[in-house]
C-alpha cells in the first residue's frame, strides 16, 4: 500500500467512525439522570470525615438519601433541596463549595496557575525565533555590505 | 530492658548522623575521598535504625506491656502478622520505621558514592541532616520506648481497621519507601546548588533515584487503594481524603520531574525548573507526614493526636524556606538558558505533561488544605470533597493520557505535521474504531467513551512503535521484541508504566460510572435478585477469635443456573472498640466484582441487610498498579549499553 493510500484509509475510518458516535449519541434517548444520587454525591455526610452522603455506609446517611428521596418525589427542585441541607448542618456539608464568597479563591488560585504556566510556555517558544528589531536589522545590512565590498 | 535497647538504638542512631552531616560537610569542602572517613557514621546509622526497630518488634511479639506503646497498639490476642504489623500501626512506631528505611537509603547511596565525590558527600550530609531529625524525634516527642510505671495485664491493641487485612503489613512498608526515598533526590538537589554542579551526572543519578522512590510510591498508593477496597466496606477505593491526597502529591511532581529530566537530559532545558520539583516533591512529603501524623486532619488514617505536630510542622518550613531559599539565592548557577524550537515537539508534549502535572498537584494541594487554613484563620468550616476534585482531575487525565500518546512518537526539536500524522493515523484509527464499539455496545457517559478511545491510543503508538524498531533489527521479530525493554530502559520502562497507567484509567472511568449500590434485606433462605445475579441467604455464623468476635452471612450468589460460591461479609466486634467494623467480602471476577458489606445483622432474628455493590473491570485497577511498579523498576535497574545507538531514534521514529 503506498503512503497515500493508507493516509486515505486512515481518514475515512476515522470519519466514519466519528459519523457512527455522532448519529449513536444524538438519536438515542437521554437516559433519566439520577437526581438522588447525583444530589447525595454532592452532600456531605454529617458524620463522616470526607464521604459524601452516597457513599457512607453509616446509617444516618441512609436516612438521609431516603429524605432526599421523598424530596425528589414531592417536586423539590435541587436548588430547595441543597438549600435545605444547608439549612440544617450548615455550609460545611457541600462537598463541592461554590465558585464564591468564602471559597472564591479554590477556584481563582488554579485558574492563574493555569493561565500563568501556559504563558510561560508560550514565552518560551517565542525567544528562540523572534523577529530582528529594525536597530539589528541595520546592523546586520551593514555587515553584510562591508564584507560584500 | 529491652526499652532502654531500643533508646540506645535510637541514640546511636542519633549521634551517627550528627557524625554524617559533619564529615559530609568535612568531604565536601576538603574534596576529600568521601567513603572512609564516612563509613563509621553510615554504619552506625544503619545499626542504630535496626537495633531500634529490633526492639520494636521484640517488645511487640513477647507482649512487653511495660513499654508504652505496646500497651496501646498491642494485645495478647493479637495475630502475629499484625503484632509485627503492630511496629507501624500509630504514630511512634511508624517514625522507627521511617528512621529504618532512610539508613538503608542512607547505606544504598553511600555504597553508590564514586571516588572523590564531592556531590554525593554534600548529599549525604543533607541526608545526615533530615535523619537527625527524625531520629531526635523518636528521642523526645515520639519516643517509642516510653515505659509505664504501671504494667497492665493486656494491652489494648492497634486500632481495629488496622488489624483486619494483609495489606496493612504491606502498604505502609512500601509507601514509606517511597516516601522516604524522596529524600535522595532532595539530598541530590542541594548538594547541585551548594556546589553549582548541575551537570548531566547529576540529573542521571538523581533521576534514577526519583525512579526507585517513585515505583515505590505507585505501588504503595495502589496498595492502600486496595486495602480500602477490601477493608472500609463502602465499596470505594479513593474519596479525596487528606491523607490520600497527602501520598497522591509527592506522586504527582515526582512523574512530572521525571519526565522533565528527560528534556534536560536530551536539550539541556528545564535544570532550575528540575531542581525546583524535587525540592518541592520533598516538601510535600514533609506535608504530608505532617497531615497523617498531626491529627491536623481527623480521618481514618490519623488516629493519632500528639505533639509531633508543630515539630512536623517546624521542619516543613525550615525544609520550604532552606530548599527554596537555597534555590532563589543559588538557583541560577544550575540554570540553563535553551528556549524552545517549537511547541510542536518532543519537549512541547514534555512540558504540557509538566503543566498538567503541576496543575493537578496545585489542585490537589489546594482543596487539601483550603478548609484547614480557612478554619485556621477564620474558624469557617467548609468541605473540598470528590466533586469538586473530579471537576478538575477527570480533563487534566484525559488530556494526560492524549499526551501520553502522542509524547513518546513525537520527534524532538520540531515535529512536522507529514510525519506526526504517519506516525499517528494507526493509533487515531484503533481510537476512533474502539470509540466507535464502545458506543455500539451501548456504554455512554462520554468520559468512559473518552477514556477508552485514549487507552486504545496510548497501547497501540507504544505496540506500533515496539514493533517498527523490533523490524528494523537483525534478529528474529519476537526475539527483537523480546529485548527491547533492555536496549533502551528508560525508555521502555517509562512505556510499560504507561500501559499500566491506562488500564489504571479505564478501571477509574468504568468503576466511576458503572458502580451499583444496592441495600439488601433478606430472611434465612430468602433470595434476592441483584444485577442478574441471585443472592441467598443461607445461614448467619459466629466465630470468637483470641482477639474479637466475628458475626457474618454466609451467602450464595448464582447467576442463572450457575453456582458461583459462596460470600461471607462480617462484623468484626473487637474488645477495644464500640463500632463493629465491617469486613466486605468480593468475588472478583473478569468481567465485573461483586462485593457485598454487612450493614446489620440480629443475634436473635433471621434477617440480615447487606449492601450489594457491583464494579466492572476492578482487577484492571490492581494489575495496571502492578505494571507501573514494574516499569519504573526496570526503567532503574536496566541500564542502557552504551555501545547503543537510541535505536527508536537511529529508526528515524
Amino acid at each position: 500500500m503506498s503512503e497515500r493510500i493508507r493516509s486515505w484509509v486512515a481518514v475515512t475510518v476515522i470519519a466514519a467512525c466519528a459519523g457512527l458516535i455522532v448519529a449513536v449519541l444524538a438519536t438515542a434517548d437521554p437516559s433519566p439522570a439520577d437526581r438522588v444520587e447525583a444530589l447525595a454525591t454532592r452532600l456531605k455526610c454529617p458524620v463522616c470525615q470526607s464521604e459524601s452522603i452516597n457513599d457512607s455506609p453509616a446509617q444516618l446517611s441512609r436516612d438521609l438519601k431516603a429524605l432526599i428521596a421523598d424530596q425528589v418525589a414531592d417536586g423539590w427542585t435541587d436548588q430547595q433541596i441543597v438549600d435545605f441541607f444547608i439549612a440544617t448542618y450548615g455550609e460545611e456539608v457541600l462537598l463541592d463549595p461554590p465558585a464564591g464568597g468564602r471559597t472564591a479563591l479554590l477556584w481563582v488560585l488554579p485558574a492563574i496557575l493555569l493561565v500563568g504556566g501556559l504563558a510561560l510556555i508560550v514565552t518560551r517558544v517565542r525567544g528562540s525565533g523572534r523577529e530582528l528589531s529594525e536597530e539589528e536589522r541595520r546592523r546586520v545590512d551593514q555587515a553584510v555590505q562591508k564584507a560584500s565590498r | 530492658m529491652i526499652a532502654t535497647v531500643g533508646w540506645l538504638g535510637v541514640l546511636l542512631a542519633l549521634v551517627s548522623a550528627v557524625a554524617i552531616v559533619i564529615q559530609g560537610v568535612r568531604c565536601f569542602l576538603a574534596d576529600g575521598d568521601a567513603s572512609s572517613s564516612l563509613r563509621l557514621g553510615v554504619l552506625g546509622l544503619v545499626v542504630g535504625a535496626v537495633v531500634a526497630m529490633g526492639a520494636l518488634e521484640v517488645a511487640l511479639i513477647t507482649d512487653d506491656f511495660s513499654i508504652e506503646y505496646v500497651a496501646r497498639n498491642h494485645a495478647r490476642g493479637t495475630p502475629l502478622l499484625f503484632t509485627i504489623a503492630g511496629a507501624w500501626a500509630a504514630l511512634e512506631g511508624s517514625i522507627v520505621l521511617w528512621g529504618l528505611i532512610l539508613a538503608g537509603y542512607t547505606l544504598w547511596v553511600y555504597r553508590r558514592l564514586s571516588d572523590r565525590d564531592r556531590v554525593g558527600a554534600a548529599a549525604l550530609a543533607v541526608i545526615g541532616a533530615v535523619a537527625i531529625f527524625f531520629f531526635a524525634l523518636m528521642a523526645t516527642a515520639a519516643n517509642p520506648f516510653a515505659t509505664l510505671a504501671q504494667v497492665p495485664a493486656d494491652g489494648i491493641g492497634a486500632n481495629p481497621l488496622l488489624q483486619n487485612h494483609i495489606l496493612m503489613a504491606i502498604h505502609p512498608p512500601m509507601l514509606y519507601l517511597g516516601y522516604v526515598g524522596m529524600t535522595v533526590p532532595f539530598a541530590f538537589a542541594i548538594a547541585a546548588l551548594v556546589s553549582g554542579e548541575g551537570t548531566t551526572q547529576w540529573l542521571e543519578r538523581t533521576r534514577r533515584w526519583t525512579l526507585v522512590a517513585w515505583s515505590f510510591l505507585s505501588l504503595g498508593i495502589v496498595l492502600g487503594a486496595w486495602w480500602s477496597y477490601e477493608v472500609l466496606g463502602w465499596g470505594g477505593y479513593w474519596a479525596w481524603d487528606p491523607v490520600e491526597n497527602a501520598s497522591f502529591l509527592p506522586w504527582l511532581t515526582a512523574t512530572a520531574f521525571i519526565h522533565s529530566a528527560v528534556v534536560q537530559r536530551r536539550r539541556g532545558m528545564l535544570q532550575a525548573w528540575n531542581v525546583a520539583l524535587i525540592i518541592g516533591t520533598f516538601s510535600l512529603t514533609i506535608l504530608g507526614t505532617f497531615l497523617t501524623r498531626s491529627g491536623v486532619v481527623a480521618s481514618v488514617h490519623s488516629f493519632t493526636q500528639s505533639a509531633v505536630g508543630p515539630a512536623l510542622l517546624a521542619f516543613l518550613l525550615l525544609v520550604l524556606v532552606g530548599g527554596f531559599g537555597l534555590f532563589a539565592l543559588r538557583g541560577h548557577l544550575v540554570a540553563s538558558s535553551p528556549r524552545l524550537d517549537s511547541l510542536a515537539s518532543r519537549e512541547g508534549v514534555f512540558l504540557l505533561n509538566n503543566l498538567l502535572l503541576t496543575l493537578f498537584a496545585f489542585v490537589v494541594l489546594v482543596g487539601t488544605i483550603y478548609p484547614m487554613v480557612l478554619e485556621a484563620f477564620t474558624g469557617d468550616r467548609v468541605s473540598v470533597g470528590g466533586p469538586w476534585f473530579d471537576r478538575s482531575a477527570i480533563p487534566i487525565g484525559l488530556v494526560l493520557l492524549f499526551a501520553m500518546g502522542i509524547g513518546p512518537i513525537t520527534p524532538y526539536r520540531v515535529a512536522r505535521l507529514p510525519v506526526l500524522w504517519r506516525r499517528l493515523r494507526i493509533p487515531l484509527q484503533a481510537a476512533a474504531v474502539t470509540a466507535a464499539i464502545t458506543v455500539m455496545v451501548g456504554l455512554r457517559p462520554i468520559t468512559v467513551i473518552a477514556t477508552v478511545a485514549l487507552a486504545a491510543f496510548v497501547i497501540t503508538g507504544i505496540v506500533q512503535h515496539a514493533g517498527e524498531v523490533a523490524r528494523s533489527r537483525p534478529g528474529g521479530f519476537l526475539s527483537e521484541v523480546a529485548r527491547l525493554p533492555g536496549s533502551d530502559p528508560g525508555y521502555w520502562g517509562g512505556m510499560i508504566a504507561h500501559v499500566g497507567l491506562t488500564l489504571v484509567a479505564v478501571a477509574i472511568a468504568f468503576s466511576g460510572s458503572f458502580g451499583v449500590r444496592q441495600e439488601i434485606t433478606l430472611e434465612t433462605g430468602e433470595s434476592a435478585n441483584f444485577e442478574g445475579y441471585t443472592l441467598t441467604y443461607l445461614a448467619p455464623f459466629v466465630r470468637e477469635e483470641p482477639n474479637r468476635t466475628v458475626v457474618g452471612a454466609t451467602i450464595e450468589l448464582r447467576r442463572e443456573d450457575r453456582v458461583l460460591g459462596t460470600l461471607e461479609p462480617r462484623l468484626n466486634q473487637y474488645p477495644n472498640q464500640v463500632q463493629a467494623i465491617p469486613t466486605p467480602s468480593v468475588r472478583t471476577g473478569v468481567r465485573e466484582d461483586v462485593y457485598l458489606s454487612l450493614v446489620r445483622i440480629e443475634p436473635g432474628s433471621a434477617t440480615v441487610t447487606v449492601d450489594a455493590f457491583r464494579f466492572p473491570l476492578m482487577w484492571l485497577l490492581w494489575l495496571g498498579g502492578l505494571i507501573v511498579f514494574a516499569g519504573g523498576l526496570r526503567s532503574y535497574f536496566g541500564r542502557r549499553r552504551t555501545a547503543d545507538v537510541p535505536i527508536h531514534e537511529a529508526a528515524g521514529v
